[in-house]
């Protein structure tokens, strides 16, 4: 979606989902499912466009920095089988230690990322043709079986208007 | 301008932030209810009226005075009050993370749920504070009492166990969107802010106690003073100046540097 100035402040993004517990990703990927409100789950019905943003929030471990690799998918649902995850953005994350400290500027609170998956999601609600109920989320570092954990303490959905 | 004073700009950019859009007037406006209420209690049942009481009797009368007769609901209420007085500023941030963690129509629920857990937390540290102010203010002469109790506080902000308690407060953990686990983690949160907001306020806390005639005073030159250490960012748990010395510091203007136009 191109990007296009304005004085006005941006819409507020408001939450429509999260999933239920914390995960942690270390050599193995974690996957967890997120579940959206059902007011919001319909985004073609929605009166207004909406981007949806998916966030990694409280990102935290204990090495200097890392990368994360984030796949969307549908989990299966009724008849319907799981799609195939899709590669949604890969995540660097740098200054991850110096967040995760608890005497730092970030209060122990670590990272947090919001990716644009508007297009996927439009994409796969149509593939599904029906609301997007639930999303599956798998996050894994690349780089091998040594890599030090990093956890992710919630994955949300936010929704914002195209202004 | 020193790294130190971009934090603290940086901070002060944060509270015009919540002042604007946040809810800290709302916040203000409840401290504002509690002063209004600890002003309307009447004499003698206010909590700093019986601890100077306590002050001005001999130690062997107070076994007839703990009696049946006891004023605890007195106690209870006047503890509420001066919570309800004098919290709610520092509670912008958690607030504001609770609003934004949960769905629209379960918000009000969630702030109840943290705001009853943060509540629960003090007054569990009141049933330890309030006889401990009742057992200086017996021990110590009346008029010294505020003074020590000053120099306790003012000893306690600078300590290293302090700071580790102001970098808890600003710990902002997982909410879920849905469920129990929403429920529980917002109770979580408000568990989680109470025991820090307990372990770095707690001398402060007795300051009010210490005076009677000027007690509304004394709650709220402390309001003030824990709301500029709440501002303060995290840092490395050491002993140092108060955390409000170091606010006032950084309001100076910048230090011209020799030779920039």
């Amino acid at each position: 979606m191109p990007a296009s100035t304005s004085s006005e402040p941006p819409p507020a993004a408001t939450l429509v989902g999260s999933n239920a517990e914390a995960m942690t990703v270390a050599g193995v990927a974690a996957t967890t499912t997120v579940r959206i409100a059902a007011a919001a789950a319909d985004i073609a019905a929605a009166p207004v466009p909406q981007r949806l943003f998916l966030n990694l929030e409280n990102i935290r471990g204990v090495a200097p920095s890392g990368v994360l690799n984030v796949f969307v998918s549908l989990p299966a649902q009724g008849t319907m089988p799981a799609s195939a995850p899709e590669l949604v953005d890969t995540v660097t994350l740098f200054g991850l230690a110096k967040a995760t400290a608890v005497d730092g500027k970030h209060g122990a609170n670590g990272l947090t990322v919001a990716i644009d998956i508007t297009e996927l999601a439009k994409s796969l609600a149509t593939q599904s043709q029906a609301s997007l109920e639930q999303l599956q989320v798998r996050i894994e570092q690349p780089g091998g079986a040594d890599l030090k954990p990093i956890s992710v303490g919630r994955v949300s959905i936010f929704r914002q208007p195209v202004e | 301008m020193t790294v130190n004073d971009s934090h603290w700009r940086g901070w002060f950019g944060m509270l015009s932030h919540l002042c604007r859009s946040g809810p800290l007037p709302w916040l203000l406006g409840l401290a504002a209810m509690g002063f209004l209420y600890t002003a309307l209690i009447a004499e003698p049942a206010s909590l700093p009226a019986i601890c100077g009481s306590l002050a001005r009797m001999d130690l062997g009368d107070l076994g007839v005075v703990l009696g049946p007769g006891w004023p605890a609901m007195a106690l209870l209420a006047g503890w509420l009050a001066m919570l309800l007085a004098m919290m709610p500023p520092l509670l912008a941030q958690p607030v504001l993370h609770v609003w934004w963690s949960s769905l629209g129509p379960r918000r009000p629920w969630a702030l109840f749920l943290f705001g009853s857990a943060y509540t629960a937390v003090w007054t569990g540290a009141g049933a330890v504070l309030i006889p401990a102010a009742m057992a200086l203010r017996l021990t110590i002469p009346w008029d010294a009492a505020a003074v020590v109790v000053l120099g306790l506080a003012l000893t306690w902000s600078s300590s290293p166990a302090a700071q580790g308690a102001r970098n808890r407060c600003h710990r902002m953990r997982r909410i879920a969107a849905f469920g129990r686990n929403a429920d529980r983690e917002c109770v979580q949160q408000g568990l989680l802010t109470g025991t820090a907001c307990v372990a770095a306020c707690w001398p402060w806390m007795l300051l009010p106690m210490m005076v009677d005639s000027i007690h509304a005073v004394a709650m709220a030159a402390v309001t003030v003073m824990l709301f500029v250490e709440r501002l303060g960012p995290p840092a490395l748990p050491a002993w140092r100046l108060p955390v409000a010395f170091e606010v006032i510091r950084s309001l100076r203007p910048p230090q011209k540097v020799l030779g920039s136009p």
